[in-house]
């Protein structure tokens, strides 16, 4: 059933995003010939975006309604979004990963450390697990129209408010601190709380809601 | 067994209630939900399929209803949500890891006999086209309940002729049932064998339709006559200044009156203005 729901979600991505997913191809291909970790880094904020935007076709196609008919219930439904978000974000590490050792191969002169790629896939993993996380479950509750206004709202107050918090704050000793292990092992392992965290909130929503 | 019980269902919305309904559908048979456009068919049906919450109490095929009981049901909605991109392969593919029981060979057989395009985008598929692969999916998958919500709505005759012919043919295995809901009610007149009127969302009644057309009539008379006969005998009547025409319950009237067949149209018509 689950794999049901999953073959939909890889088949819609992939018919409806043929050119977008050309163009996080391309990112990657201009990070190596550009030498830049700069497009590479936008796989990861892309890739989730269009896994995401699979919730408005659902939305769109009335698909969301038509899977009551299905052996299913909305907790699977749930499940399988944030299921592809994962393997996604899995990808897009990947990805980004395969890009940095292109950028090496091809630059022998002057390689991106060792330290740098790990701390750069970090942020990927983390960036491309947290956007879903807090994307789904406005989009769940409110529908991905309304949801999308919503996030925008609350990410933009949240960010104000981190501003103002650390605005007077000398930040360089953490961010120096960001290729240690145990930092990395922490952000990778709070993105992953709060894609559980997520995953359990959205499932009650939609649960509850009357589609 | 029957295939479906509804008990006491009631679901209340701003400026509508579906107003505690209680019908069976025994096993085998088709049952018609009739009813305008707001009537609580669809209502009905979503609390049915567990799309929203409920009081009352609903059993299919003789328990709740859950994810694993929907492996032995099918399911068409007024409009097949299937996304526009994907073609009647790739619904394939999504069905044959949804359903446990899905047969492949047989949907196939369902395209052939549909004449359907198994390549071609959703998106380009004609109303019919869209419903009729809604049905293909729905048999696919070797039902034994049907649940269709107005799957005739908006189609030309000869469709919904095709789509009447083909729940006909579902229905020859014994353990077959269908629920089916339409406002159109000459399309559930050829093809049901229980009617339920459903009109402001209320059940006005749930019956055998050959039991529906033996008992109700249609007589001409006057307005003086008519207030003469048992006030339960007349389900409706319309007036004008020369006559009355009137459906009533041939066993509550005198023999002397002069009788016509109704249809069941015409029943509903004349009971939902009464009600009004």
């Amino acid at each position: 059933m689950m794999k049901g729901l999953i073959t939909k979600e890889f088949l819609v991505l992939i018919k409806n995003n043929k050119m977008q997913l050309f163009c996080i191809l391309l990112m990657a291909v201009f990070g190596v010939v550009m030498k830049s970790a700069v497009y590479i880094m936008f796989i990861p904020l892309l890739f989730p975006m269009l896994v995401n935007q699979v919730l408005t076709v659902d939305e769109t196609s009335r698909w969301d309604k038509y899977s009551a008919c299905f052996p299913v219930n909305k907790k699977d439904i749930v499940s399988s979004k944030y299921i592809v978000a994962l393997m996604a974000s899995l990808l897009s590490v990947v990805l980004s990963l395969a890009a940095f050792i292109a950028i090496n191969i091809v630059n022998k002169d002057k390689t991106i450390g060792m330290n740098d790629i790990v701390g750069y896939l970090t942020a990927a993993a983390s960036a491309s697990i947290i956007l879903p996380s807090i994307m789904y479950p406005f989009d769940f509750k409110f529908g991905t129209a309304k949801g999308r206004l919503v996030y925008f709202t609350a990410t933009g107050v949240a960010i104000a408010g981190l501003t103002a918090l650390f605005m007077k704050k000398d930040m360089t000793p953490y961010l120096s601190r960001i290729t240690q292990p145990a930092f990395i092992a922490a952000i990778i392992a709070a993105a992953l709380i709060i894609f559980i965290v997520s995953w359990f909130v959205s499932a009650k929503i939609y649960e509850a809601r009357e589609i | 067994m029957n295939a479906l019980n509804i008990n006491n269902l009631t679901k209340k919305y701003k400026g509508f209630t579906l107003d505690n309904i209680s019908f069976s559908l025994p096993q085998g048979c088709i049952l018609g939900l009739i009813g305008e456009n707001g009537a609580g068919k669809s209502t009905t049906i979503r609390s049915i399929l567990g799309s929203i919450k409920y009081d009352g109490s609903i059993e299919v095929l003789g328990q709740p209803v859950s994810a694993k009981l929907k492996n032995r049901i099918g399911v068409v909605l007024d409009e097949v949500g299937f996304p526009d991109m994907l073609n009647a392969n790739d619904i394939n593919k999504i069905m044959k890891n949804m359903f446990s029981n899905w047969d492949e060979k047989l949907y196939n057989e369902y395209l052939d006999k549909f004449d359907l395009p198994k390549n071609k985008a959703f998106s380009d598929f004609s109303k019919g086209m869209k419903m009729k692969l809604g049905i293909a999916v729905a048999l696919s998958h070797h039902a034994e309940l049907l649940i269709l919500d107005e799957p005739t709505s908006g189609l030309d005759p000869l469709v919904r002729d095709e789509i009447i012919d083909i729940l006909n043919d579902f229905t020859r295995e014994e353990n077959h049932s269908i629920l089916i809901s339409s406002h159109i009610v000459s399309d559930l007149e050829k093809l049901c064998d229980y009617i339920a009127f459903m009109h402001k969302g209320k059940l006005m009644l749930c019956e055998e339709k050959d039991n529906l057309l033996e008992q109700y009539v249609f007589i001409n008379t006057t307005e003086e006559q008519l207030a003469e006969l048992d006030e339960n005998a007349v389900k409706g009547k319309r007036s004008n200044k020369w006559s009355t025409e009137a459906i009533v319950d041939k066993n509550m009237i005198p023999q002397s009156f002069t009788t016509k067949p109704v249809s069941i149209e015409d029943l509903f018509v004349f009971m939902a203005k009464e009600e009004n």
